[in-house]
């Protein structure tokens, strides 16, 4: 067209957008030294690297994770495809642990429970699952994956011991819980300092006027840790004590990050947390301190399973060993998991130390209980809360 | 190139806007389209240029068919070597002067050289060549108007088709460009038709003016046949017959027509058609005025005593409204210096000859047509 | 929002819209072109919307080879629950006091910046601008910062100043301001369109014949302005009953539910409860089709509009004594809707503790530490958002800009049957709430056979599909202002009809392109909640990272310093067609 004028202004503005996004990648592109610890860091600090042996299979602190050809051929395919259901940071460090201890690389598909639920019952259902293992934070949505054939039986080394112990191997290995989720409470010591208030010590305490208005608590229906809760409230501490924290006017969040983030800045001064990402958040500079009371800790299963794509995946079979062995269930622990395995002893998370799963005071919320009374907790639950 | 259309019809949903229309133009004839907005001459020039998608009938060029309703037919304007000048220039803005008369040529894959050449060369013809650079939005509406008269000249079409070129210009430069327009016609004998709603430009650059009403041809004739014996009352005011009064349908033979609306009777010299709804028409510039009671030997047919209502003195004539007595107001054009001093109110008299009363029916149907035509 | 942006920028180039064919008139010229537009258009935006339907009306949600329709009205019982009906009343309470306010704001601005003798008139204008720029959910996290009851900033700075009055976000009034000050700009925008246009004969015709300077305002200045002031509300009206990210992060801690938050939470429950919430989505797609068909007809019955667009310059009023307190207001608001947010939002980023006691707390040494914007520069998770936005943006774009363009062409261009339809399906998202549309394009996806699930494509997809409407009428506005004379003139010049579409009409449009096409940039990098329902973590963009730090990841100092960035990203983007606009009007 010549080189009317229309031409060249036409290049220039097409040079402005491209240089506006060549700005945007820019600078994400020159980001410079960054002051956070990388995962792994932060993972060492949690637990320190046991003693990893390669040479003949994968040997971690003695026991033995993975054959020869196991290993080469997962170390040959690379990385794991990882579809989990926990929280943003636990699955990152996770994902960086295992990599530090096995040379095997994990892509992360996090969503939470029920959305992951629904991709991978979808992606199942067009035959073109993408995860080769699966964690959810639910044993009913494990459950259906599985009516729904997502999973693929899997044997991880040492099945018999484990396949004993209770509630550890599901459907003659189909499906695992690698570990709990562990749930108490937590209060904000910054706050609590300022204001001179004493900190929660027991589950009664909780229930003080003091902490009318100033209290959070997560929706019954927004998962199957906080249904634990709540069950665990009804059967451990008494028919009224949700009637107990309804009558201080709680705040009642939809999902846990935004009540701990509530937590945090002070918004709240306690709220009954989650162990694992409340840790996290403390190790990332919170000024938030769990309680492990006396009258216990509820727990929730977590269910992950190989699925019949991780079926064709060494890395996928390598990271189903990987977390059931001895490595894997003190990483969990130091995290603040609760490791399903009974005779792996439970090590502390910090400077806290949860009941073993075997501990009368750890009460977990079985898949049965899900199912029997599910549906009824959290319609009960919603009624007291008028939610 | 000669056109010849037949039986062409184009509807847009309910409304016709093209009716069966046949015509045919000879090669190197300027036709002009003439009719009032909506009467279908866009419509039939546009089906000509290929614009349109025509509901029936058929159009060749040259002999060539271009468009077909029974065989499916209808070559893209692109290929019909038909040239256009819009209403609106249609000069593209973004390009210089040069660029739009030389896309033409461009189109037709000249080489560069020849199409700056060719360009320029019909840039001079409309006189424009020494605005070859410029920007095309930096014209005047005059020179836009040649510019696209240009730009149609140098693609050499077989028929060129003028879409009121000249509607949206000052009166002036109307006039010269009308004149212009024809020299040029003339010249490179090109097969031209022209729309236009403006009868003194249907007049001037017509070898053939087509008059449509409703989508058809209501008169087919040279323009001095068209000024003087327009074929309906319709036709007559549509032309500058401003003088146009009903008359009661006459018994064979008579000579004095009496109006419908007023007590007056009009005597008639020519013919009467046959029919029903006829209509007197005369013209403003044949009618006389008088400012003394008329003498009794002076002719007294067709004279009557009316008031000046209006009277507008424009130079070279005046033009005044008389109100009769009897009651029609009658427009006057007369050249008469001493009708030039007419003021409101003035008494005058109007006398009008029998023989410039022409006597027309009211439309024109298909019966009276064929004569017309 | 197409008022914003004028600049140009070589627009992609034109599909063939209507091929005439060389020989032949047939159904082939007739059916092709809509049909393929339709096709596409009905995978695009009615499927999704068939499935959200399909779904409230079956006991089944949509997933590949689980379609069901055994049709039942079941799901409809949820609103026999006083939560939904509450969530219900919640919506249309706050929709329509928000846009009240909202209303008077943009058109209180608009006057001022228009037609008032009110200082730094420029100034004004960017402020009546510029909450535009600020999604209006990093608006909802910064005023979250700022006012939650306790820990928020002003209520901290109040206990610093001993002081107590009582600022809560996460209350019904809270929503209302914040929805009202980031939703003003579009009221702003069209009344400042119609009264910086209007003819100034109008006014000085009743000055003339006897009115008062505040008389000539009040009956004719604003009455004349009344169709953009109509219009604007009931766009303000149907943004903010749809709007889910300001009330889930402002309204869901202070027990305010909304329709879409509510749909949200069950669609996220376990086990998720898609048909209820597909159920309470038809019924909050009813009421936006309602209150959008109003719409239509009120603007349709536009023709006492007396926009001439010859750029008259408007008279202006004195003020006389109100003037510097106007202009007083006019920074507060400038204050609230802009400096204290950003203000918030960088503190919350710089700090080294999430806790505050008092905002002193921040000049004590090592208060503030803004390293975490570095770190978030260096984030793997925020560069590949930042990236896939930018190409998932570009992409939308461009190709909702050729989608846009063949669309209107063929509807406003050619006599091909069925173009009417185009345009009808082309405005259909627009009666459709994003979290809605979300929901059906996820459905749509996971069942369709075509593997883009988890993938940017997919994310392109689905911005197409909500910003079809934007598009088309981006363009046809600017395809009805060109003259098709200088297409088909080039077409009788031997030019086929593509290479005039391509030499003509495109090159003669293209300040009209390029405003669509950044129009469709903008609203792609801001758009929130269609992709927070399509997003996976290869697939996540800048809006969703930031609110997904914040609301799942508990990051609120990187959801922040994402935040700012974004925003100043955002303001680079916005300014671009008027800086280019300001120099094209220099050369």
């Amino acid at each position: 067209m010549k080189t009317s004028p229309v031409t060249t202004r036409n290049q220039r503005a097409v040079l402005a957008i491209a240089a506006a996004a060549l700005v945007a990648t820019g600078l994400s592109g020159c980001g410079g030294e960054s002051s956070a610890a990388s995962p792994t860091e932060v993972a060492n600090e949690m637990l320190a690297l046991p003693p990893v042996d390669d040479a003949d299979g994968l040997v971690i602190d003695g026991e033995r994770v993975a054959s020869r050809e196991l290993l080469a051929a997962a170390r040959e395919e690379g990385s794991v495809s990882w579809y989990t259901g926990s929280g943003a940071e636990s699955a990152e460090l996770t994902a960086a642990r295992f990599e530090a201890e096995t040379g095997v690389g994990v892509d992360v598909t996090r969503l939470p429970s029920g959305k992951l639920s629904e991709r991978v019952l979808s992606e199942a259902g067009a035959g073109r699952l993408g995860a080769g293992v699966v964690l959810v934070t639910d044993p009913a949505i494990a459950e259906e994956m599985a009516d729904s054939g997502v999973f693929s039986r899997y044997e991880v080394p040492g099945y018999d011991a484990v396949s004993d112990m209770d509630g550890v191997v599901w459907d003659d290995g189909l499906y695992y819980t690698p570990y709990y989720s562990a749930y108490s409470f937590a209060y904000n010591e910054a706050a609590l300092d300022e204001l001179g208030m004493e900190p929660p010590a027991t589950w009664e305490d909780l229930l003080d006027d003091t902490w009318e208005n100033r209290i959070g608590i997560v929706s019954a229906g927004a998962g199957g840790t906080v249904q634990g809760l709540a069950q665990f409230q009804e059967e451990q501490l008494g028919d009224d004590y949700w009637q107990g924290l309804e009558d201080l006017n709680p705040r009642i969040f939809d999902t846990t990050s935004p009540q701990l983030e509530a937590l945090a800045r002070g918004e709240i001064l306690v709220a009954t947390a989650g162990f694992n990402s409340t840790y996290g958040a403390e190790e990332s500079g919170s000024p938030v301190r769990l309680v492990v009371p006396e009258k216990g800790v509820s727990g929730t299963y977590n269910m992950q399973g190989l699925t019949t794509t991780g079926a064709r995946s060494p890395a996928a079979q390598l990271f189903m060993n990987w977390t059931m062995s001895q490595a894997g269930q003190r990483f969990a622990a130091a995290q603040g998991f609760v490791g399903a395995r009974t005779d792996v002893e439970q090590v502390p998370t910090g400077d806290y130390q949860l009941p073993a799963a075997d501990d009368p005071s750890f009460v977990v919320y079985t898949p049965e209980d899900a199912r029997e009374l599910g549906t009824d907790i959290v319609a009960r639950w919603n009624k007291t809360f008028g939610y | 190139m000669d056109v010849n259309i037949e039986d062409l019809s184009l509807s847009y949903g309910d409304f016709t806007a093209v009716d069966r229309l046949s015509l045919h133009i000879a090669d190197g004839e300027s036709l002009v389209l003439l009719g009032q907005s909506g009467c279908g001459k866009t419509s039939t020039m546009r089906c000509v240029a290929g614009l349109e998608d025509p509901s029936g009938g058929s159009i060749s060029i040259g002999g060539t068919p271009v468009f077909d309703a029974g065989a499916g037919l209808n070559v893209a304007p692109n290929r019909r070597k038909v040239g256009l000048v819009f209403q609106s220039y249609a000069v593209w803005p973004h390009m210089t002067v040069l660029e739009n008369v030389g896309f033409p040529l461009r189109m037709k894959k000249l080489p560069k050289q020849q199409v700056r050449t060719k360009a320029l060369e019909t840039l001079e013809l409309v006189g424009l060549a020494q605005h070859a650079d410029k920007g095309a939005s930096m014209l005047s509406g005059g020179q836009m108007q040649r510019v696209a008269l240009a730009r149609s000249l140098a693609m050499e079409p077989d028929v060129l088709l003028l879409d009121e070129p000249l509607s949206n210009l000052d009166a002036r430069l109307r006039e010269d460009l009308r004149v212009e327009l024809r020299r040029l016609q003339l010249e490179l004998g090109l097969t031209s038709i022209y729309v236009t709603h403006d009868q003194g430009e249907a007049l001037a650059l017509a070898d053939r003016i087509a008059i449509m009403q409703g989508g058809r041809i209501r008169q087919l004739a040279d323009p001095v046949d068209t000024y003087r014996h327009p074929a309906s009352a319709s036709i007559a005011a549509f032309l500058g017959v401003a003088n146009i009064f009903e008359v009661a349908t006459p018994a064979a033979g008579d000579r004095r027509l009496a109006m419908v609306d007023h007590p007056v009777e009009v005597a008639v010299d020519a013919a009467l058609p046959a029919g029903e709804h006829l209509s007197v028409c005369i013209r403003p510039e044949h009618v006389h005025l008088a400012l003394d009671e008329p003498s009794a030997t002076a002719a007294t047919v067709n004279t009557w005593p009316g008031t000046v209502e209006v009277s507008v003195f424009q130079g070279s004539f005046a033009r005044c409204s008389v109100r009769l007595d009897a009651g029609p107001l009658i427009e006057v054009q007369t050249h008469d210096d001493a009708a030039s001093t007419l003021r409101q109110k003035d008494r005058v008299h109007v006398s009008i000859d029998p023989q410039h009363v022409q006597v027309l029916p009211r439309e024109v149907t298909s019966a009276t047509l064929g004569q017309a035509a | 929002m197409a008022l914003l942006e004028r600049t140009e920028v070589a627009p992609p180039p034109p599909e063939p819209a209507a091929k005439p064919a060389a020989g032949v008139v047939g159904a082939r010229r007739r059916f092709l072109p809509t049909g393929v537009l339709l096709a596409l258009l009905a995978v695009l935006v009615l499927l999704p919307a068939g499935l959200v339907l399909l779904a409230a009306f079956t006991g089944r949600v949509p997933r590949p080879g689980n379609v069901s329709f055994d049709l039942t009205v079941v799901n409809f019982s949820i609103f026999a629950e006083p939560e939904v009906l509450r969530a219900f009343v919640n919506s249309l309470l706050l929709a329509v006091l928000a846009t009240l306010l909202a209303v008077c704001i943009g058109g209180g601005l608009a006057f001022l910046a228009a037609r008032s003798n009110i200082p730094m008139r420029r100034f004004v204008y960017l402020v009546g601008l510029m909450p535009l720029f600020l999604p209006s959910y990093v608006g909802a996290l910064a005023w979250s910062i700022l006012a939650s009851p306790f820990a928020g900033l002003l209520n901290i700075a109040q206990r610093d100043l001993g002081m107590s009055i009582p600022i809560n976000a996460y209350s019904m009034p809270g929503l209302v301001f914040v929805f009202a000050v980031y939703y003003s700009p579009y009221t702003f925008l069209l009344v400042h369109g119609a009264m910086s246009m209007m003819n100034p004969d109008l006014e000085e015709a009743a000055r003339v014949h006897g009115a008062s300077s505040g008389r000539m305002l009040r009956r004719v200045s604003f009455p004349l302005a009344t169709p953009a002031i109509v219009g604007s509300a009931i766009l303000t009206f149907t943004l903010i009953f749809e709007n889910f990210p300001v009330a889930q992060v402002l309204g869901t801690p202070g027990g305010v539910d909304t329709l879409p938050t509510f749909i949200f939470r069950l669609l996220n429950a376990t086990p998720s409860r898609g048909n209820e919430s597909a159920a309470i989505a038809v019924v909050l797609v009813s009421i936006v089709v309602l209150v959008t068909w109003w719409q239509h007809r009120v603007l349709a019955k536009r023709s006492y509009t007396t926009v001439t667009g010859k750029g008259v310059r408007a008279r202006r009023v004195s003020l006389g004594r109100a003037r510097l307190p106007l202009f007083a207001l006019v920074v507060l608001f400038f204050l609230l809707s802009i400096v204290l947010p950003i203000l918030a939002l960088v503190i919350t980023a710089g700090q080294t503790s999430p806790y505050t006691s008092s905002i002193s707390d921040f000049w004590a040494p090592g208060g503030l530490d803004f390293t975490s914007f570095t770190d978030v520069l260096a984030d793997d998770v925020f560069r590949s958002a930042a990236q896939n936005s930018i190409v998932v943006s570009l992409a939308a774009a461009a190709i909702g800009t050729l989608l846009a363009f063949v669309s209107a062409y063929v509807t406003y261009r050619t006599k091909a049957s069925g173009r009417g339809l185009v345009e009808a399906v082309s405005m259909v998202p627009l009666a459709i709430p994003a979290v809605v549309l979300g929901m059906g394009l996820l459905w749509t996806w996971l069942v369709m056979p075509i593997p883009l699930y988890g993938t940017l494509a997919l994310m392109v997809v689905a911005f197409l599909a909500v910003q079809t409407p934007q598009g088309f009428r981006g363009v046809a506005s600017s395809i009805l202002a060109a003259d098709r004379d200088l297409e088909d003139s080039a077409v009788m010049h031997g030019a086929r009809r593509t290479r005039a579409i391509r030499a003509i009409t495109v090159p003669l449009m293209r300040t009209g392109l390029l405003s669509t096409f950044v129009l469709l940039l903008m609203l792609s990098m801001r758009e929130l909640t269609v992709p927070l329902f399509l997003y996976t973590s290869d697939t996540t963009i800048l809006s969703i990272a930031i609110y997904d730090s914040f609301e799942n990841g508990g990051a609120l100092r990187e959801a922040a310093a994402m935040s700012v960035i974004y925003t100043a990203f955002m303001f680079v983007l916005s300014s671009l067609p008027r800086l280019l606009d300001r120099r094209r009007a220099r050369s």
